[in-house]
């Protein structure tokens, strides 16, 4: 297959678009629609600071180099989670570091277990997900980290795979809260908060893996989070790809057509008080934040779980 | 001299001349989900592959 702008070899065909890309015209336009959603959504200035969320993975630090590429003032944060099965967190912050490394990058490091004795895996309580603890302990950190920083903005890098695999999620569930929710962009609404923006929303995550390789990024792809087998997201992301396969440009049209009518959805959103954590001080629903909720009764229990 | 094709710890060796279109079929996987290498190059779906090459198909898919 031939490059539609040039006709040197193809590295990617991307059916949705009707677009065969060589390497230089493929990074070329993955710059080009990450700075288009930047702009959609009015995720962030050239001015800001950008504080961006990396894992080690393909997407985000795809993320972090397409915003360096772009001019954006970006450091990176990376959450050491303290998952030692098939040496999962040290492997994956070793890639975040060598990234940073290379290319002159300021990477902050947070390492959950140095900071509050627990590891994600020890903060698992019963029958609750991993997932799902996980997913407390990096908001919290992302923000405070963030906030400390003096950042304004927060980025990660989910794509359009994982906002079409929410958004179907949601939907099938009608789950209208996390509908309300859902997009590009979500407000601060605290001022210890900070806005979380998704620059990466209009790329599927076959684009974002074409860019890291071709742009020579050592990113763990190996390797999955020991705890992701058999998550509901992999189910709804295979599902919309053998749509997708079917009829190409279904998942961008799904997630942008959203994106136009969800006002439809923003009644059934709470309005969310302006209440702090007796315990940390950040932004919480009650008087204690879910994150010190989970120190809390791991501390009470002193548990060492299945890490 | 077969094809090799190596996906997620399997290997396995298919016939010179297989488009990799063909290969995801075989393996049900969906274009969608991988991104196929051949040695350092990239290559799309419609890439016959030759005696000894090594086709290494990369999951894209994430979880979590």
């Amino acid at each position: 297959m031939r490059c539609t702008k040039c006709g040197r070899r193809a590295v990617i065909n991307l059916r949705a678009h009707r677009l065969a890309l060589c390497e230089r015209h493929f990074v070329e336009r993955f710059l080009e629609v990450v700075e288009r959603a930047i702009r959609r959504y009015s995720l962030m200035s050239r001015s800001s600071r950008v504080l961006v969320a990396v894992s080690g993975g393909k997407d985000s630090l795809a993320l972090w180099d397409a915003l360096t590429e772009l001019g954006y003032r970006a450091d990176g944060l990376y959450i050491d989670l303290g998952i030692r099965r098939q040496n999962y967190s040290r492997i994956s912050k070793e890639k975040a570091e060598a990234f940073a490394e290379q290319r002159g990058l300021r990477l902050r490091v947070f390492n959950l277990k140095e900071e509050h004795g627990f590891a994600v895996p020890e903060l698992r309580r019963g029958s609750r997900e991993v997932c799902s603890v996980c997913g407390i302990v990096k908001r919290h950190v992302m923000n405070r980290v963030a906030l400390e920083g003096s950042y304004h903005v927060l980025a990660t890098g989910h794509n359009l795979d994982d906002e079409a695999s929410v958004l179907l999620s949601n939907l099938l569930r009608w789950n209208l809260e996390l509908l309300a929710r859902q997009g590009p962009r979500a407000e601060a609404w605290h001022p210890k908060l900070l806005p979380k923006v998704k620059p990466l929303c209009l790329l599927t995550e076959k684009e974002t893996a074409t860019y890291a390789l071709v742009r020579g990024i050592d990113y763990v792809y190996e390797l999955e989070c020991p705890f992701s087998a058999g998550a509901t997201s992999i189910a709804m992301k295979e599902a919309l790809n053998r749509i997708e396969e079917h009829s190409p440009g279904t998942k961008l049209y799904f997630y942008t057509q959203f994106l136009r009518h969800r006002t439809a959805f923003a009644g059934e959103r709470p309005s969310a008080e302006a209440v702090e954590c007796k315990n940390c001080g950040l932004p919480a629903s009650g008087e204690v934040c879910s994150f010190c909720r989970l120190l809390l009764k791991s501390r009470l229990r002193g548990e060492k779980g299945d890490n | 001299m077969p094809a090799t094709v190596k996906f997620r710890g399997s290997v396995r060796e298919v016939e010179a001349g297989t488009r990799v279109d063909e290969v995801l079929a075989m393996l049900g996987l969906s274009r969608e989900s991988v991104v196929a290498r051949v040695g350092s190059r990239l290559v799309t779906e419609d890439y016959r592959l030759r005696d000894g090459d090594v086709l290494e198909l990369i999951h894209a898919i994430s979880g979590g």
